[in-house]
């Protein structure tokens, strides 16, 4: 057959298909046209996160929802995309067109970075997904965050050790990749909710450097708060607002949420995620099937798809991608039968699986008969052993610990308190995740095989969620699912 | 107006089915017909065509989808011309790319005496890229019926020129070993 032959003979493909394939343009993908049931859980969720617009855009005094005891100084965030669309008309509409080109044009320069950070994510993620049992969950990017600003507050050897475990070179660098990942990862339109948000709580009694507070609320839109340490005023507006920033998704650990009295500064960093499958799952496919967990056998509501996906076939482990609208990727990574899950988590090919260089031999792409289970993995982890053993040890050492740009000459400060708490979910319509960061600074008081292949997620296993950018949005290792 | 009555036009051999033809689907077919061409004259030359040939056929076709069936004859026109006009000459066009994608899918022999019907050879091109996922089957159709260019593809669907060569490639190739595997000696 000759190519030209081909080419006329393709005529005559079916012509539905044809027409799709340019209306794909606006609309992209028929999984928006099943969204209508699923958006109805969006919308219970997103009120919230209306909430949060809301005084964000400054419509709502601070003064309602925060006691008068408190200073507020809010910070201007940028505003939501088509407020008033749900998600299925935004998609549609030349807004999405719109918005999807100025966001991707913010998104290349961070992408750029992102190699820049596969140590800081290989050596976080070795830290805090290692467990026997437990599942583990964690969000790289808000811990990176979160530490940024405590660099921006430290000095010295203090900060050295931090940009170190950040894998910064300086400060000027650590800057530079805080306003990209930012601009990348802070998305708010009716089909994608990425929202980051910073805050700073401060002891009304104490002066602080203006310089650092005015860095803080330019460069990282942290909100300050000043009030008394220790209140329950404040205490309650601590939780109100990792509350309204968290989508309310982490109010098992928020609720127990407290500065204590001898705290000078607190930093707090939060991110909200909700993202849809590019092409969801269909509910109808959903079975019941047995999940067997590092804790024994349950049954679990199986998601299943059966496709042409990119698969990558690593030594011990074989992974697949699955596309989220308007974002990046949620990767699913699967040990061998007699590979601990554990070790995944430091395998170097880890990184090469989300950088996806698409010429690697390790990609290939069979027909894949694809299970995942449905789950929701949450977790709080104190992080101050988790720092330590990332290098960062003068920080908590009243004698070395230097934290002046914020603090000026007041001696004996150190890090007291150092909390990370994350969830994230995931079912036929896509994945939602939530996260927040605290630190607390205190005195002393105290080979490629068959082409069609099964992947079944019915035993632990690791993932990863990314942005645009290829930012590390959450990690995480299953190891249980609750039975259903 | 809706493509049933457009079509009613046309069984009704009322010439206002032309006018409301090249209204509503004029600049898509100009679209397809550019893309083959590339050239402004001969598109337009080709779109003129499509009306005529439209009238020609419904009755007695009647189909349910208007758009793809106008831009079937114009890409069917459009590229009867290329052909006239190309004959013996290779430019760097974006139809001479296309094809020699295409190129990969098959062997190049004329195979007169062939064990199957063109019929069931597009049956199953369509049920291969059925089972694609969407994003790569729209790839697919936008660049081998629509000869739209790698940039613009990869411009609507948000991904990298490279993705979109490199995803197209991996499809052929694919394209390849199922018609092959089903007998179909292409």
């Amino acid at each position: 057959m000759k190519k030209e032959e081909l080419f006329e003979t393709l005529s005559d493909l079916d012509p539905a298909m044809v027409k799709k394939a340019r209306d794909y343009q606006r609309s992209q993908g028929a999984a928006w046209k099943k969204w209508t049931a699923a958006a109805a859980c969006a919308v219970i969720i997103g009120g919230a996160v209306l909430g949060v617009t809301t005084w964000r855009n400054g419509q709502e005094s601070s003064a309602v929802r925060y006691p008068s005891g408190l200073k507020t100084v809010m910070a201007a965030y940028p505003a939501s995309v088509a407020q008033t669309m749900d998600a299925q008309e935004f998609m549609e509409s030349d807004a999405h067109w719109d918005w999807w080109n100025s966001y991707r044009e913010l998104t290349t320069k961070s992408a750029e970075l992102q190699s820049g950070m596969d140590a800081y994510y290989q050596k976080l993620m070795e830290q805090m997904l290692v467990s026997d049992n437990e599942n583990t969950v964690c969000s790289p990017i808000n811990l990176y965050i979160a530490f940024a600003m405590l660099a921006e507050t430290s000095d010295g050897n203090t900060r050295q050790q931090i940009l170190d475990m950040l894998g910064a070179q300086d400060m000027d660098t650590l800057r530079k990749n805080i306003s990209s990942l930012w601009k990348s990862n802070y998305a708010d339109t009716p089909a994608l909710k990425s929202v980051l948000a910073n805050s700073l709580w401060l002891d009304g009694e104490e002066t602080y450097n203006d310089t650092t507070l005015q860095r803080l609320a330019e460069q990282y839109y942290a909100s300050t708060f000043r009030g008394t340490p220790g209140s329950e005023e404040m205490n309650q507006a601590l939780r109100t607002w990792t509350d309204d920033n968290t989508g309310g998704l982490l109010k098992e650990y928020t609720k127990d949420m407290a500065i204590a009295p001898e705290t000078v500064f607190e930093l707090v960093s939060t991110i909200y995620y909700k993202a849809m499958w590019r092409e969801n799952f269909w509910e109808v496919d959903t079975e019941k099937e047995t999940f067997h967990g590092a804790a024994g056998d349950t049954t679990v509501d199986m998601m299943k798809k059966t496709e042409w996906m990119d698969v990558y076939q690593g030594e011990h482990f074989r992974a697949v991608s699955l596309s989220l609208q308007d974002s990046g990727s949620m990767y699913f990574l699967l040990p061998d039968e007699n590979t601990d899950v554990n070790e995944l988590v430091s395998d170097p090919d880890l990184m090469k699986v989300i950088r996806r260089d698409e010429s690697s031999d390790n990609w290939y792409s069979p027909m894949v008969n694809l299970s995942v289970p449905k789950f929701k993995v949450s977790e709080k982890t104190d992080l101050i052993e988790t720092v330590r053993a990332l290098g960062v040890t003068d920080a908590l050492d009243t004698d070395l610990a230097d934290f002046s740009p914020l603090t000026g000459d007041k001696e004996n400060l150190y890090l007291s308190k150092a909390d990370h708490a994350a969830t994230l979910e995931i079912d036929e319509n896509g994945v939602t995740g939530a996260a927040y960061t605290e630190l607390g600074i205190s005195e002393t008081a105290a080979e490629i095989p068959d082409d069609e292949i099964d992947f079944v997620l019915d035993r632990p296993f690791l993932f990863l969620v990314t942005g645009q950018d290829g930012s590390i949005l959450f990690s995480g290792v299953v190891r249980n699912i609750d039975g259903r | 107006m809706e493509d049933e009555r457009i079509v009613l036009l046309y069984w009704d051999r009322d010439e206002a089915a032309i006018s409301e033809s090249s209204m509503k689907y004029g600049a898509y077919c100009t679209s397809i017909a550019q893309n083959i061409l590339q050239n402004p004259a001969d598109a337009e030359e080709c779109v003129n065509d499509t009306w005529l040939h439209a009238w020609n056929a419904m009755p007695p076709h009647r189909p349910s989808l208007l758009s793809t069936f106008l831009g079937k004859i114009t890409r069917n026109l459009s590229f009867d011309l290329y052909r006239k006009m190309h004959r013996g000459k290779r430019g760097g066009s974006q139809v001479d790319a296309v094809l020699d994608e295409l190129e990969e899918c098959v062997s190049g022999k004329d195979n007169i005496e062939r064990q199957w019907e063109m019929k069931e050879l597009i049956a199953e091109i369509n049920q291969f890229l059925q089972k694609l996922p969407e994003e790569k089957r729209c790839m697919f159709v936008l660049r081998y019926w629509y000869v739209d260019s790698i940039s613009e593809i990869a411009g609507r669907l948000g991904r990298s020129e490279n993705y979109v060569s490199v995803t197209l490639n991996r499809i052929r190739g694919k394209l390849h070993t199922h018609l092959t595997e089903r007998g179909f000696e292409v």
